[in-house]
């Protein structure tokens, strides 16, 4: 009895040990954002110690199948743009056929997680950090499949131009009679 | 109102819990209608094979198909009813994090506390009460002891979901001056169309109050539930926050879970509360004698 109490009391100790160490990483990475580029690397390090422990097999699997791996940092620290792309399609002669914003969805919980699929655009903003021409790729390839499926609607249509809009919001003082800009951070011709 | 408190205290507090988890990861898949087949059917609108290749999860993705939908629904119907729970709850819990949770792409909140939900039903005694395992195999009551636990974890888990989301929305200043919710209710694919005008016609201190607002219940909420005192009038605020994102902002499926969640926690334990110490007990009408409820004698 006492080894299954023992037993018990460690396992409620690490898992919420686990909660605690995801989450504080999570702030470590939003105090990154936020801070100057000159500081960065204090954090950094800290972060790697705990790299050969979060990428064990056991380790991922447990905290996955549990969500002890899932952050909490909602709209936090500040609240992301959100992204619209929109989808000209055009015909064999580079006429315009249709304007398309978007597969045909319209569940709420559809909506959701195609705008989900959408902040992967985040990648075409400028940044200074390394590794995001890959991820620009990555998300170049997510767009041309997305525009592939959204042209098998029109038989005609065999080229389809993707326009990546980020949507600026005005900040609350200025209260500006358009409350939403978009403004295009990438292009992007596809052929069928 | 009486009767639905009397139904609800003859139930057990993980008897509860399994039915809402049940409920909840039923309304997810079906809440998306046809369209599921758009991201995790077997013609989505991308390749799943690219989405694969950004993946970080371990977990294998599974597309769903007629198969996996009837078993996923099967499952939620059998936890539900508490029938072969643990059998029921593990096959669930792996379709979930398969389907819902193995690509980031696609995934939000919601996906990952139904995994929560889904993982706690696995571990505690679920089948044990309230249940078709319970009425067929006759399993003891869990002890006052384990039930006190597994109460304790939730609670513990819920109070660090708010404190880490307060304190990491604190870090940023948006959420002080009321830029951050006043950006929030204008994203373009998290906009209620019902009370857009009437958001834009209020004034700026209200966004400001409320953003502070928010920010204060999350990061006291361990303090003020955990306080008897407080925990009342506080578990309102919280209920009523989370209602203030499914009508301003769509979010109902992620909301309902949110209001389970902290209901599961700190309301009503059902049966159980005549078997435990009065700090895990939320404070009932003691004017009510049906309720089986310990109540405060008056000094």
């Amino acid at each position: 009895m006492f080894y299954k109490h023992t037993f018990i009391a460690i396992a409620m100790v690490l898992h919420i040990g686990c909660i605690i160490l995801f989450n504080t990483l999570s702030m470590q990475q939003s105090i990154k954002l936020l801070q100057t580029s000159a500081n960065q690397s204090d954090t950094t390090d800290r972060m790697g110690r705990f790299d050969s422990l979060l990428l064990r097999p056991v380790f991922r699997w447990y905290t996955h199948l549990s969500g002890t791996e899932c952050l909490y940092g909602f709209f936090a620290p500040k609240v992301g743009s959100q992204y619209v792309v929109q989808f000209k399609l055009y015909d064999r002669y580079k006429r315009l056929l249709t304007i398309r914003q978007g597969p045909h969805i319209q569940q709420a919980e559809s909506i959701i997680r195609y705008s989900r699929l959408l902040d992967q655009c985040e990648a075409f903003l400028p940044h200074d950090q390394q590794g995001n021409e890959r991820q620009q790729r990555y998300v170049s390839a997510l767009l041309h499949n997305l525009a592939i499926s959204i042209a098998k609607d029109s038989s005609s249509a065999r080229f389809v131009l993707c326009e990546v809009y980020v949507s600026h919001i005005s900040g609350i003082k200025s209260r500006t009679a358009q409350l939403a800009d978009y403004k295009l951070i990438h292009q992007q011709m596809i052929s069928r | 109102m009486t009767f639905l408190h009397t139904r609800i205290q003859s139930l057990s507090w993980m008897g509860m819990l399994r039915v809402g988890t049940a409920l909840l990861s039923g309304s997810m898949l079906l809440s998306l209608g046809k369209e599921y087949a758009f991201f995790y059917g077997k013609m989505p609108l991308i390749d799943s094979d690219l989405l694969q290749l950004g993946k970080t999860t371990p977990i294998t993705l599974i597309q769903i198909d007629t198969f996996v939908y009837f078993v996923y629904i099967l499952c939620c119907l059998f936890l539900l009813m508490g029938f072969v729970t643990k059998v029921s709850t593990g096959i669930l819990l792996l379709l979930h994090a398969g389907i819902f949770t193995s690509l980031p792409e696609y995934s939000y909140g919601a996906d990952y506390f139904i995994n929560i939900l889904l993982f706690y039903c696995l571990i505690f005694p679920t089948q044990k009460v309230d249940s078709l395992d319970n009425y067929f195999f006759k399993h003891q009551t869990p002890a006052k002891l384990t039930i006190q636990r597994c109460l304790s974890i939730l609670r513990i888990h819920l109070a660090l979901v708010y404190f880490f989301s307060g304190a990491d929305k604190a870090l940023g200043g948006d959420w002080w001056n009321g830029e951050a919710l006043w950006k929030a209710l204008h994203l373009p694919y998290l906009t209620s169309s019902i009370f857009t005008t009437q958001i834009d016609q209020l004034p700026i201190l209200f966004f400001q109050s409320t953003g502070v607002l928010v920010l204060l219940l999350e990061l006291t909420y361990p303090i003020n539930l955990f306080l008897k005192r407080t925990r009342s009038i506080y578990l309102y605020f919280i209920l009523s926050m989370h209602l203030g994102i499914a009508l301003f902002m769509n979010l109902w499926l992620f909301s309902s879970i949110m209001i389970f969640f902290n209901a599961i926690c700190w309301f009503s334990q059902g049966r159980d509360a005549s078997n435990m110490p009065s700090f895990f007990l939320y404070k009932s009408n003691p004017a009510s004698s049906t309720s089986p409820c310990k109540q405060e004698q008056p000094s």
